[in-house]
């Protein structure tokens, strides 16, 4: 018999090894995009775009893990593709993790700023503001997990 | 008129220029000056790309000069 606290636990898990996921194919795919080193910037603009759009996505699925094993959202909202920054802040700043809270609404501005606004609409093509925002994701990863364990 | 051509005629730097000048617009202006962009790598690369401009400026004018 699984129990309701069993189910989040499984879901939350299963968004975790989700957002790992996006963020894997999100390297793949930068690692397409080639490096021109005298500039210090990947290549292809277009790669590029589509790869900040999948890391900054699995920071989002990621968030969403904490926010089921906080038990903050409901099942309508995973159902959802929700991309509104100000949603995760607000869900975030009424959790109770200590000083985890700050770092992690620092981080996912950190990777708005770069990621999605940079990256994936300007098309920012600078590589060490790029492997930033994805070492950023990570870490929001590696935080999440401690809570979803 | 040998300065106005070595200006003009920078060759391969003129792509690098360009391409240094859009990361830095990205960066310093737009994420770090419009949106407060607190990202330590992201705005350290913006500066570094900053001195490689003054590098290339600066090799140019010296060469200019020696003309």
């Amino acid at each position: 018999m699984v129990d309701n606290k069993n189910i989040k636990k499984i879901i939350a898990v299963n968004k975790i090894n989700l957002s790992k996921n996006y963020l894997k194919d999100a390297k793949t795919l930068l690692g397409k995009a080639g490096i021109d080193p005298e500039a210090s910037r990947y290549i292809d603009g277009k790669i590029v775009s589509e790869a900040s759009k999948k890391a900054y996505l699995s920071a989002l699925e990621a968030l969403k893990a904490l926010f089921i094993a906080k038990e903050k959202i409901d099942s309508s909202f995973l159902k959802k593709k929700i991309k509104n920054i100000s949603i995760y802040n607000k869900i975030l700043t009424e959790l109770d993790i200590g000083k985890d809270k700050d770092f992690l609404l620092n981080l996912l501005k950190s990777v708005y700023d770069i990621l999605y606004l940079g990256n994936y609409y300007r098309v920012l093509q600078d590589k060490k503001s790029i492997d930033s925002g994805f070492e950023k994701v990570e870490k929001i990863i590696k935080i999440v997990e401690n809570y979803v364990k | 008129m040998l300065i106005y051509q070595s200006v003009n005629s920078i060759g391969k730097d003129r792509d690098l220029l360009k391409k240094l000048l859009k990361d830095i617009y990205e960066i310093l202006h737009v994420n770090g000056y419009y949106r407060s962009l607190q990202d330590k790598k992201a705005i350290d690369s913006g500066f570094e790309k900053v001195e490689k401009i003054i590098k290339i400026v600066v090799g140019r004018i010296w060469w200019i000069i020696k003309i």
